[in-house]
């Protein structure tokens, strides 16, 4: 058992991947924290990540962040696949909940961000094909824009109104199924 | 709080995931997004963001036209008793307003959730010399909102012997156009249909057909009027129109011309069997796709018939008990067929459902039934049906239960023709010994085509007087219902399978 544990860990070890954000900040990171985003899987896979990978559509500050949800996640998961085999059913549906639980308050807590750095956050996570990322931050704006007036959804995400009067008016028309 | 925040502006984002985040919304705030400027309303129309709300995937039921001329249409569908709050549809078409009972009603089309209704209303002559025709009323309307609108008369000749389809997009728009066809060429409407002069020496014979530039008539409730629209033809036309009349069609107790399907800014027409026309509303071009079954198959009774069902445009023959069907595969070089399904299939296993229901004295109800009532209103030759609904039905009542529930089509939980259930009752000996209740010429040894399911690759079919719903994939035959209402001759004509739209026309 020991020796294939110190095994893993060199296995570990070995498996750091460097990331390299746009202002050339260095990050490193297991691989299995790195895989949760599909695209660097890819590269990975194509054994493409010597000397780092260059993402130069990512900041380090937001990087920093994607790296920070996908670090919690890979434990996460990690944390469900060790504990299957050392807890009976019950202490094991205890645990898993527990992490759930945590991993909701951690995605609240993730999500408290102002609005231009969420918008990063889904533009980094449609980049590195990051699905639970994706997700999350999608469903946060849509939760801010659910229930809005077109009015306060112009001016919340500084949108010209570039239609006509009498095109608005047709369009409204058209939907008036929907508030009815 | 959030207003204290500075605007962002949220079109940075790629349009892909401005949609993922809007397809997370519910209908209204959808539709109030769809009003904040020209980007999100085409974005929101591109993506079909409004579709999934405005359309349940769900087939309703079927409506269907009768070949007895008297007859009005019908609708075959599950009771809706189960299910308070629904409208009830059924084939009467009471909300329409009518200038008076006409001899001849029928439903003309059915596109996402509309009903073109047809309406014969008197005889009269569109022009002073003209013979006199019978005169038309078409009507647009919304089943599940009960709301209609009459079309205004247009003034061309034989307007009934045109085909008319509707063009409906609810996630798109709340118009819908409706397409009256040029006349065809058949032996007594040929020349009309050249639009040569009749003493010409018959060189209308040597004319391509369908016309390098084809004149159609559309009616657009955006407008509120009929304009022509001309479609410029691009490749082959489908021949001249002698070798489209080579051989005049023998009559049969169905529709010559077997639907039309709106899919993708085009719309699919049947032509005979012959061709498929494909008019792109894109560009007003139009397109001659050659047809599965060559044209020796369309002279020899082979019917054919096209639908829109899970993969796109589906095409169907049927020869006798031999079924196959086929899905168009549309490339940028061309379009092919591709062959899905091809059997031989046993009407008469489906039939005997009925006729053991009959022997034993029960009712004959699937878990569809016509019109949300049955009165037995049969003026008819039918011992049959009389004693199909006398008796009544002798179901499980959980499986009752479990029907009444949804009143939906859904795949699994309906009756499914047993044949093996169908061999220890002992009424094959009963088909053995006498051919069936009425001697052996009753025994049916074809079936006809009901329509396409338009999400699951099931194909809805009938033989004489029993539906069923066939499985493409597994073969499977589920009994769905009696399809005739009135007498033993009274025969499926045509139908229409009907998805609601909650959206009013």
């Amino acid at each position: 058992m020991a020796s294939a544990g110190s095994g893993d860990e060199k296995a570990a070890a070995a498996a750091m991947i460097t990331l390299i954000s746009s202002d050339n900040e260095k990050f490193e990171v297991t691989e299995a924290t790195a895989t949760l985003s599909q695209t660097i899987r890819h590269m990975i896979e194509d054994g493409c990540t010597d000397g780092g990978v260059p993402l130069p559509n990512v900041t380090s500050k937001i990087l920093a962040r994607v790296i920070e949800y996908c670090k919690k996640h890979a434990t996460a998961a990690a944390g469900e696949e060790g504990s299957s085999s050392s807890f009976s059913d019950a202490a094991f549906l205890e645990v898993d909940r527990a992490f759930l639980e945590e991993l909701e308050e951690f995605d609240d807590a993730f999500l408290e961000v102002d609005r231009a750095t969420l918008f990063d956050l889904i533009l980094a996570a449609n980049y590195l094909d990051i699905k639970g990322l994706l997700n999350l931050t999608c469903q946060k704006v849509a939760d801010s824009v659910k229930g809005k007036t077109p009015e306060q959804i112009r001016e919340m995400y500084n949108i010209v109104n570039d239609l006509t009067p009498e095109e608005e008016a047709e369009i409204r028309r058209e939907t008036q199924w929907a508030f009815e | 709080m959030e207003t204290a925040e500075p605007a962002v502006p949220l079109p940075t984002l790629p349009d892909d995931t401005i949609a993922a985040i809007l397809c997370l919304l519910p209908a209204p705030t959808i539709a109030a997004s769809r009003c904040v400027c020209k980007a999100w309303r085409a974005l929101v129309d591109a993506h079909r963001l409004l579709a999934a709300h405005l359309l349940p995937r769900s087939v309703r039921g079927l409506f269907i036209n009768y070949g007895d001329k008297d007859n009005e249409p019908h609708f075959l569908a599950r009771p809706t008793a189960a299910t308070p709050g629904a409208p009830r549809i059924d084939g009467e078409f009471d909300y329409i307003a009518r200038k008076r009972p006409g001899n001849w009603h029928r439903v003309g089309d059915h596109c996402n959730g509309l009903v073109l209704y047809r309406d014969e209303v008197e005889y009269g002559r569109y022009f002073e010399d003209d013979e006199p025709y019978p005169y038309e009323r078409l009507h647009v309307c919304n089943p599940m909102t009960r709301r209609s609108a009459r079309l205004p008369l247009l003034r061309v000749r034989q307007t009934w012997r045109r085909r008319a389809f509707l063009v409906f997009d609810p996630a798109v728009s709340q118009h819908y156009e409706v397409f009256l066809a040029p006349l065809e060429p058949a032996e007594d409407t040929a020349v009309a249909a050249s639009g040569l002069p009749e003493d010409d020496g018959g060189a209308w014979r040597l004319m391509e057909w369908p016309p390098s530039l084809w004149t159609w008539h559309v009616f657009s409730s955006r407008t509120g009027c009929w304009r022509e629209r001309v479609f410029a033809r691009e490749g082959e036309a489908a021949g001249t129109f002698s070798e489209l009349m080579m051989g005049p069609l023998k009559p049969i107790p169905q529709a010559r011309w077997r639907y039309a399907v709106y899919w993708r800014g085009a719309l699919y027409v049947h032509c005979r069997g012959e061709y498929i026309s494909r008019l792109s509303f894109l560009d007003d071009t139009y397109r001659v796709i050659k047809s599965p079954i060559d044209r020796a198959e369309c002279y020899d009774d082979v019917q054919s018939f096209l639908g829109r069902s899970e993969k796109g445009i589906y095409f169907a023959a049927i020869d006798g008990c031999h079924l196959r069907v086929w899905i168009l595969n549309e490339g940028y070089d061309g379009a092919e067929w591709i062959p899905k399904h091809d059997s031989v299939v046993k009407p008469h296993e489906w039939w005997k459902v009925f006729v053991i229901c009959h022997e034993r004295h029960r009712e004959c109800r699937g878990p569809w039934i016509l019109d949300d009532h049955y009165d037995g209103n049969t003026e008819d030759n039918s011992l049959l049906l009389k004693n199909v609904l006398r008796y009544g039905r002798e179901k499980k009542d959980n499986t009752k239960d479990k029907r009444n529930n949804h009143v939906e089509w859904s795949s699994d939980d309906d009756d499914v023709i047993d044949s093996v259930g169908l061999a220890e009752s002992g009424i094959e000996d009963y088909f053995v010994m006498f051919g069936g209740p009425f001697g052996p010429y009753q025994h049916p040894k074809c079936f006809t085509f009901l329509g396409f399911h338009p999400y699951k690759e099931v194909i809805f079919l009938s033989t004489v007087r029993v539906g069923v719903a066939y499985h493409l994939n597994s073969s499977k035959v589920q009994f769905l219902g009696v399809v005739s209402p009135g007498g033993w001759y009274s025969d499926v004509y045509e139908s229409f399978v009907y998805t609601p739209c909650i959206r009013p026309a």
